[in-house]
């Protein structure tokens, strides 16, 4: 299965260029354009909610001819072309070990689930809508005064979708978390730069763009 | 005028040896000359019982009677381009990233007056030694959890090379910091520097990262 929208949400960038650098190598390793999400392109209720809480109105910001979106946050670097994705309902790689065992010790419905899945990455078929729709619920009764400790948007939406579907779990090369998969990374696909801090994801993202640009990695 | 100068590397317990390796050999690679590579073992028993950031201060124990000047690398330092011709001087170092230093100026006039380097990288002669000699002293003294300089070993090596030589300051470049705000410098960075991340481990995996992009590779501008 290899149809689906690349979809980025870009609330707010700091740093334009490295937005335009993200969407332009994902299209030149990948074969397709990133549709990219800013702030204006959201419905009123949307902008108002926390931003990482956005991704809740995908779905109403995508043509109605979508059946797939391929979402990435604006902090995850393309390293190499994605290999074909299943044909799954929700697919998605699973987020650090520490984080899940807190889910677990934090919430029930945890307990009985292999994985808790990082939303900063994630393939969702247009029959998952309804997840995103109690999402955006959620979002707008709760906003960012959320219940769910440090995760903003991520836990809830593991619950939504872990409650409804059963999700297809990539292998970490797909989605290598920066603070996680040191083993995974020199075959990855996409870093997300997850624990290097509020600016050093700029600096750091910068250094791969003067070292890639567009290029392919050499293998 | 190019200086001599014997790289050095202090890499106490390295987490992941192959980075140690692959930082060195890209230094070499770039520079054209080997790292010298400090592991625990190398260290004599005083400088084991010290806070790790302080064994620095044996820098001079480490290299042979004839090396003039040490370079300096912490081994989270990944030699992006090759470095310029280094000045002869006593100790030269590139400024620490903004507001960082500026935090260390409010509570030190000597580095308000003269600037902050971070220790990270650095080039001393070995008329510094001395120098040196003063922070084993205060290496010695301090309780292993003592941040009384509010950074370890930076500040008071700040201190004792602002008050004995001065520092010749190096462009930014030398010495990106990847927790900074200025990620225009990376751009043009000759070492990047990736300390002080939320994450301990993701300074890990994004230098294995680069591993596979970049091996020993120079880069082009």
């Amino acid at each position: 299965m290899n149809d689906y929208l690349p979809v980025m949400l870009s609330v707010d960038h700091p740093h334009p260029e490295l937005e335009q650098w993200v969407a332009a190598r994902f299209e030149t390793l990948n074969g397709r354009a990133v549709t990219i999400i800013r702030k204006d392109d959201l419905p009123q209720e949307a902008q108002l909610c926390y931003p990482a809480y956005a991704k809740a109105w995908l779905w109403d910001v995508v043509p109605a001819t979508t059946e797939r979106i391929l979402f990435l946050d604006f902090d995850i670097v393309p390293l190499r072309k994605l290999p074909d994705l299943p044909a799954a309902l929700f697919a998605a790689v699973p987020d650090t070990p520490g984080y899940v065992d807190q889910m677990r010790a934090m919430y029930p419905h945890f307990a009985r689930t292999r994985h808790v899945f990082n939303a900063g990455f994630f393939v969702a078929h247009r029959d998952t809508r309804s997840c995103f729709e109690q999402l955006k619920s959620f979002a707008v009764v709760t906003g960012y005064n959320n219940p769910y400790g440090c995760t903003y948007e991520q836990t809830p939406l593991n619950h939504l979708i872990q409650s409804a579907f059963s999700v297809t779990w990539l292998p970490p090369e797909f989605h290598c978390l920066a603070h996680t998969h040191y083993a995974a990374v020199p075959n990855g696909y996409l870093l997300h730069l997850t624990g290097t801090g509020a600016t050093g994801r700029w600096v750091i993202m910068e250094l791969f763009r003067s070292i890639l640009g567009l290029d392919p990695i050499k293998e | 005028m190019a200086i001599d100068y014997t790289p050095v590397m202090l890499a106490l317990a390295h987490p992941y040896p192959e980075l140690e390796q692959w930082l060195a050999e890209r230094f070499e690679a770039l520079n054209g000359r080997c790292v010298r590579r400090v592991h625990f073992d190398d260290l004599p028993a005083a400088a084991k019982r010290v806070q790790p950031q302080y064994v620095k201060a044996w820098l001079w124990d480490f290299v042979p009677s004839t090396t003039t000047h040490v370079l300096f690398l912490d081994f989270d330092v990944l030699p992006v381009r090759a470095l310029p011709d280094l000045p002869d001087a006593p100790f030269v170092a590139a400024p620490d990233m903004q507001g960082f230093a500026e935090r260390r100026a409010l509570e030190y006039p000597t580095i308000a007056d003269c600037g902050y380097f971070n220790a990270g990288f650095f080039v001393a002669r070995r008329d510094t030694r001395p120098i040196f000699e003063q922070l084993k002293c205060f290496a010695v003294a301090q309780d292993s959890q003592d941040r009384t300089h509010g950074e370890f070993e930076q500040t008071t090596l700040n201190l004792l090379v602002q008050a004995g030589v001065g520092v010749t300051w190096l462009p930014y470049e030398c010495n990106v910091i990847a927790i900074s705000d200025n990620s225009e410098a990376a751009r043009t960075a000759i070492n990047m520097h990736m300390c002080g991340m939320s994450s301990t481990p993701a300074r890990w995996v994004i230098l294995n990262a680069l591993r596979s992009i970049l091996g020993v590779r120079t880069l082009n501008g």
